[in-house]
């Protein structure tokens, strides 16, 4: 059996990892330069940026993106963020736990309940994070955190995604813990996995655009330079480029469909600093900021990202749709420079990148449950735009890698 | 080298590979002219097909 992989981002190579080891000849498709996507790294003036997302997993080792890795004996060590998070509020850092402390009385029961209400996953419908949140108070630094934790996470505010969804990751981070850190960053975990497919002999095609998707006489013909067939074709170009792809094979009312779908947009800079600003390896969410909602210090659990004695910083926003962009980006580096007084005296700034439209944070914004297996048999989805509930950034496109692996599993 | 302001994103994902530092990215990707030798690495870096050569 033949399957071809469109795109070597992080769900691509996943997925062509375990097709390989299922015993499947696999072809891999990308057409830039490098593998891994949004998810690998770029050296700069001595420090490891990313091409997309923080060097950071939701959920550490133990998440669905940390278990896969084991069970492909793709070697990389993933280091606990200690703490996972904290909260600056008021100029002060709180911990998760303490955040009940902050309120005055009467309100400290109502946050206690509603930290109470997310871990036990009751009480949500249809309705949004934000107006779930006003049933139970009125508070406007309860709103402030949500939406730090919401855009850090799914660049959304809290009016944009469902409480439902904010719940089922609230049991994940529960179950499994916060963040880890992956040696090497993400540019670690993308060669590991390269490093996987070499073994397995899958072919990985660099800078190899693949041009159509059609179907003949019971099989995929792929046109990526030349013509080649293949049984079952995996897709991480995002639902809409692979609808274009595979044009007419796929229903119109599906094409349609995914023409509709929205993503999600963010803004991350990178920061070199002469001395750690954070003290620690896990996330600041920063809910009084005008724009920033987290940063992260990434060199305080793995120093090789930046030279020795430096540090690197990482701020993430959310971007909202028809936002001035470079007003974003100002308001965002004001933030920073409020945030860290010393900022101007021992930090500079690397890089801003912006994440929209073809080059997204998520090709579908969380919340939107678009299955793997789409309506042509042995044609799927993975990547981004292909998260389950509950499951959030590179933690979600390991679970939707798996939920496809379990229909090709069936059909095949 | 000619950006292409309505396809560039802003990603940046094409300035550490420029082996000149010719390009600065604020929102959109700016290529300085006078320090860009036409090498056309960037063009092959972005992901959006934002940039051509001319």
């Amino acid at each position: 059996m033949r399957a071809c992989v469109v795109g070597a981002g992080l769900g691509g190579l996943l997925a062509a990892a375990n097709l390989a080891k299922e015993g499947f000849e696999v072809v891999v498709y990308e057409k830039l330069p490098y593998a891994g996507g949004r998810f690998t790294n770029m050296a700069y003036r001595g420090f490891q940026l990313s091409t997309g997302a923080l060097h950071m997993i939701p959920h550490g080792e133990k998440g669905p993106l940390g278990r896969m890795l084991r069970s492909l004996s793709a070697e990389v060590e993933i280091i606990p963020s200690q703490p996972q998070a904290m909260f600056r509020i008021g100029g002060r850092d709180y911990e998760y736990e303490e955040l009940p402390s902050i309120f005055p009385l009467r309100d400290r029961l109502k946050v206690a309940k509603i930290i109470a209400m997310l871990k036990l996953g009751r009480g949500a419908g249809s309705e949004s994070y934000r107006s779930w949140l006003e049933r139970q108070i009125k508070n406007e630094i309860v709103f402030k955190i949500a939406d730090s934790f919401t855009g850090w996470s799914l660049s959304l505010s809290a009016s944009e995604v469902p409480a439902g969804e904010v719940i089922a990751q609230t049991r994940n981070i529960n179950k499994l813990g916060g963040p880890g850190i992956p040696a090497g960053g993400c540019g670690g975990v993308t060669q590991a996995l390269v490093e996987v497919l070499e073994s397995e002999g899958v072919r990985l095609l660099l800078k190899q655009r693949v041009e159509t998707i059609r179907r003949k006489g019971g099989v995929f013909e792929v046109l990526a330079g030349e013509k080649e067939s293949f049984e079952l074709v995996v897709s991480n170009a995002g639902p809409k480029a692979t609808a274009q792809l595979a044009g007419e094979i796929l229903p119109a009312e599906y094409r349609r469909a995914v023409s509709r779908i929205r993503g999600a947009a963010g803004i991350k800079i990178s920061v070199a600093c002469k001395k750690p600003m954070l003290s620690h390896s896990g996330v600041l969410f920063t809910p009084e900021a005008r724009r920033i909602n987290g940063i992260n210090e990434v060199t305080n659990a793995v120093p090789e990202l930046a030279p020795h004695g430096e540090h690197l910083l990482m701020s993430h926003q959310r971007l909202a749709g028809g936002a001035d962009v470079k007003r974003e980006i100002e308001l965002g580096l004001r933030d920073l420079r409020e945030l860290f007084p010393e900022f101007k005296k021992y930090c500079r700034v690397l890089a801003v990148q912006v994440y929209r439209n073809s080059w997204p944070v998520n090709r579908a914004a969380s919340g939107v449950h678009l299955p793997p297996a789409t309506p042509v048999e042995g044609l799927y989805l993975v990547g981004d735009a292909v998260k389950p509930e509950g499951w959030m950034e590179t933690d979600g496109i390991a679970a939707g890698v798996e939920e496809a692996l379990r229909h090709i599993k069936a059909s095949y | 080298m000619h950006v292409h302001e309505e396809r560039c994103v802003g990603c940046a994902a094409c300035m550490p590979f420029c082996p000149r530092e010719a390009i600065s990215v604020y929102g959109v990707a700016e290529i300085d002219r006078e320090r860009c030798v036409g090498c056309g690495l960037c063009v092959a870096y972005c992901p959006n097909d934002a940039i051509e050569e001319g």
